[in-house]
């Protein structure tokens, strides 16, 4: 589906009294597809929400038991807490798994996420099944 | 009024990713990104995109609101279609002898003894956006 921008003379010619002319044109692109990306993520947005409408929302609580499971299953795997982890790996102390590179990144952001789920919703480990 | 800035943030790359359809590979079946309820509820976006060439670019970034929605914690990690890592952006605390610690970068296949070199990020500020314009520009213009 094409979209069409309009841009005032006036506002063209407004800029054109303040920017070199060689960045004119670039000011108008870069401008044309800031708007360009908002119109495509208003129709995203409301498509999503049409082809989900009928599904029920996630919970917080769901959201957390499942990052939850993920940060067990780290930590079962390396058999180290979360709370040793962080700091560790942060600092250097532990570098990257050389099997897994991405695995300590991930798990370093499920564990933050699950902070700050406790921190906003006042959820602790021991109320969820683990 | 965080969780609409949180979730505009979130549609705003979901967006990006869509407009970068002509190089993306979004029915690879390895393509997995974050939904809208746990992205905003979590704070925390994850996200595997596959290109058509077969590299692959690997997100995990936790957000925060500071005067607007930030990614605190962030790693990109860009692979080869042959699974080499092409260059790496991630803010752990574990290069302070960088410039720009803690954000640094790395370039290259990992290595294959001892820690991988770190230099300077070549980005103003690492986010999901500025990773993929970097891909876009120096691997598919």
């Amino acid at each position: 589906m094409s979209v069409t921008i309009t841009v005032p003379d006036e506002l063209v010619e407004k800029v054109k009294t303040v920017v070199p002319q060689p960045d004119v044109e670039k000011f108008f692109v870069d401008a044309a597809q800031k708007q360009l990306r908002e119109i495509m993520m208003a129709r995203m947005q409301e498509e999503y929400r049409r082809a989900h409408e009928h599904l029920p929302r996630k919970t917080p609580r769901e959201v957390y038991a499942r990052l939850l499971k993920e940060v067990i299953a780290f930590e079962s795997k390396y058999k180290m807490s979360s709370d040793k982890f962080l700091p560790d790996f942060e600092s250097g102390a532990i570098d990257e798994d050389p099997n897994d590179w991405m695995a300590f990144y991930r798990w370093r952001g499920l564990a933050y996420s699950l902070i700050s789920m406790e921190k906003r919703y006042g959820f602790r480990r021991g109320e969820h099944n683990e | 009024m965080s969780e609409q800035w949180l979730a505009s943030y979130y549609w705003n790359i979901r967006t990006l990713i869509a407009q970068y359809a002509d190089i993306l590979a979004s029915e690879d079946t390895r393509w997995q990104i974050s939904d809208e309820d746990e992205a905003v509820l979590s704070e925390h976006i994850a996200a595997t995109l596959p290109f058509k060439n077969g590299s692959v670019l690997y997100a995990d970034c936790n957000l925060q609101i500071e005067t607007a929605v930030v990614e605190w914690r962030y790693v990109y990690v860009y692979n080869s279609a042959e699974g080499q890592r092409v260059f790496q952006y991630d803010n752990n605390e574990h290069h302070p002898e960088v410039s720009t610690h803690p954000h640094h970068m790395h370039k290259g296949p990992l290595p294959k003894h001892g820690k991988s070199e770190a230099f300077p990020i070549d980005l103003e500020i690492v986010t999901f956006e500025g990773v993929l314009q970097k891909i876009r520009h120096e691997f598919f213009s």
